[in-house]
């Protein structure tokens, strides 16, 4: 792997927590490669939240380095974090955190007028991503809002809403932790699709072995190390 | 987008966004129904004053511009004043404090009528007998009262000899003996109002007598009226300016609450906005649009409202107190409850701010 999307280099994590520090990360190192589809498996407590949290720019890391696309995250000021989120990640979360006040078209719609892309001639989603919602099964749902969509099509709108921008990196957090079996199959068929077919880089958090399946490669985490 | 958003935001919360509006439009309505009072009530006086006729009027020493509390000057002074060069006509009036904001006038009827014009009577005619006295259309439909009528003032029962059109000095007038025995005050005048042979003569009038009584308070009709403002009435201006604080310290506690408990339920959200990679200047100009969009509709049915308050007094209270639209306050009491609202938003946009985006996310 000469050149990879991700590199994390020695990556720890202390929180404190009252008069206590929490080690969350311990020093972990890992490549990704663009068009990746990773699972990274632990338990809870192993650390691959915080590793999570700390690659989608939204927390900082106490030492260490993570580098993405050649720049490093951990050098970042809050502003250029910012920035990244918007542009070079898309996060799909296990309780799918769609905006309740909003359809889902412009939940979709939100992250790319946040991004600045918004499209304002059609002012609607663009053209070129109607492909993906083909894909996703969810274009005859759009105008409906969270509470009238199940947990498969919530969660099918998130997928969407973090692709919308194209990012470089799919960060799935638990992504079935809330579907019955049926709906966890096929959202991960589809990022499996996604990866495939658009050559997606995801990496996806679990602690479920057959979740983990559907990935092209398999990390295991423990004790904020990787194993 | 940024507008959709704001109003999904307020439409999904309804109740709350819903006493958000009242609260900042009862900040509005009582801004814009005190001032409107004063405004009519000073209008009302003036209108009433223009109405008795009259070019000039001489007005005791050290009387304020609102209150006549007594009648300290000896009508002997309508005589010395009638023999002036240039007057044609003079009458006097006392006045007698009722509670509340009413008094009651007594006049000369033969003087007053012929300077005035006289009264237009709806019901009965002029009084006749000592204890007959006349109301005006007002009072009379604010106490539910009709010619024959019988109504208590000043501890005894008077009868209702006519029901007269508004605008001619009073809404209560009895004879001014009559009025002068019962208070204990004979031939004693709260005011006197001059007649000039000529319009045109008016200044040399008022010149001649305030250099012959000096220290009384002697002013052309247009001057006493133009003076009946709220900026010239000390105690109405800082009442207002009281009013106007109270009022914005509600609204300023009404979006405080609203935009802090919004902030609160809405922390989750804000986790997720941040993800998303919106920034801090994205995140506060939500909520202070949606504060905006709060303040103005509340302006708006504020404004709403007082056309509600005042129909509520001309219903029920016409002769004690007079509300008129002040356009001129509309953008002010917005100002001022935009202010308040943008100064309520502050701390809770502060809060969104300062929120971690990892714990806002996993917010339950």
């Amino acid at each position: 792997m000469s050149n990879p999307l991700i590199e994390i280099r020695e990556l720890s994590k202390i929180y404190r927590q009252g008069d206590v520090d929490v080690h969350a990360l311990r020093g972990a190192n890992l490549q990704v490669e663009k068009g990746e589809f990773l699972a990274i498996c632990g338990a809870s407590g192993s650390g691959k939240s915080t590793l999570f949290h700390i690659l989608g720019a939204l927390t900082p890391a106490s030492s260490g380095s993570v580098v993405v696309d050649g720049k490093d995250i951990a050098q970042m000021s809050p502003a250029e974090r910012t920035i990244f989120r918007r542009h070079t990640v898309g996060f799909v979360f296990q309780r799918y955190n769609l905006l309740p006040t909003l359809t889902a078209e412009d939940n979709i719609l939100l992250a790319n007028f946040i991004a600045g892309k918004e499209e304002k001639q059609s002012k609607g989603l663009p053209a070129a991503f109607m492909p993906i919602l083909e894909t996703l099964g969810i274009s005859s749902r759009l105008s409906h809002k969270p509470r009238a969509l199940s947990g498969g099509q919530q969660q099918r709108v998130a997928i969407a809403r973090a692709l919308v921008n194209r990012p470089a990196i799919l960060l799935a957090d638990e992504p079935t932790g809330n579907l019955d079996s049926q709906n966890a199959a096929a959202v991960l068929g589809l990022l499996k699709e996604l990866n495939q077919k658009e050559g997606q880089t995801i990496l996806m958090i679990t602690h479920d072995n057959d979740a983990a399946s559907y990935a092209s490669r398999v990390v295991h985490m423990r004790d904020g190390q990787m194993l | 987008m940024i507008f959709t958003l704001v109003v999904s935001n307020l439409t999904h919360r309804p109740v709350r966004t819903a006493l958000s509006i009242a609260a900042i439009a009862l900040e509005v309505t009582m801004i814009l129904t005190l001032v409107g009072v004063s405004y009519g009530t000073l209008d009302e006086t003036a209108r009433r004053a223009r109405g008795v006729g009259a070019d000039i009027v001489v007005r005791p020493p050290g009387t304020s511009l609102m209150g006549l509390s007594s009648a300290p000057m000896h009508d002997t002074l309508l005589a010395y004043v009638a023999k002036q060069p240039h007057v044609a006509l003079v009458t006097g009036t006392a006045v007698q404090p009722l509670t509340g904001f009413d008094s009651v006038s007594g006049i000369d009827l033969d003087t007053f009528s012929r300077m005035s014009g006289g009264f237009t009577f709806l019901e009965g005619g002029p009084f006749k007998q000592p204890n007959d006295v006349i109301l005006d259309e007002y009072y009379a439909k604010e106490h539910k009262l009709h010619a024959g009528s019988y109504v208590q003032l000043m501890g005894r029962q008077w009868h209702v000899a006519g029901i007269f059109e508004s605008g001619k000095l009073a809404r209560i007038c009895v004879d001014i003996k009559v009025l002068g025995d019962i208070t204990g005050n004979p031939g004693r005048l709260s005011q006197i109002f001059v007649k000039t042979d000529n319009p045109a003569n008016n200044k040399l009038v008022l010149q001649d007598l305030r250099s012959k009584m000096k220290d009384y308070q002697i002013y052309t009709m247009e001057e006493f009226t133009s003076l009946l403002t709220i900026s010239s009435v000390t105690m109405l201006r800082n009442f207002i300016y009281v009013v106007i604080g109270v009022s914005t310290v509600v609204g300023f506690l009404a979006v405080f609450m609203s935009i802090y408990t919004a902030v609160l339920e809405r922390t989750r959200e804000i986790g997720i906005l941040k993800a998303l990679g919106a920034s801090p200047r994205f995140i506060a100009s939500l909520l202070v649009r949606e504060t905006l969009l709060l303040a103005v509709l509340g302006t708006v049915a504020g404004i709403g409202l007082t056309y509600v308050t005042q129909w509520a007094i001309h219903t029920f209270s016409p002769a004690s107190l007079t509300q008129e639209t002040v356009y001129l306050w509309w953008p002010i009491a917005g100002l001022i409850a935009i202010g308040g609202a943008l100064l309520g938003v502050v701390v809770p946009v502060t809060k969104a701010l300062r929120q971690d985006a990892t714990e806002a996310i996993s917010y339950e």
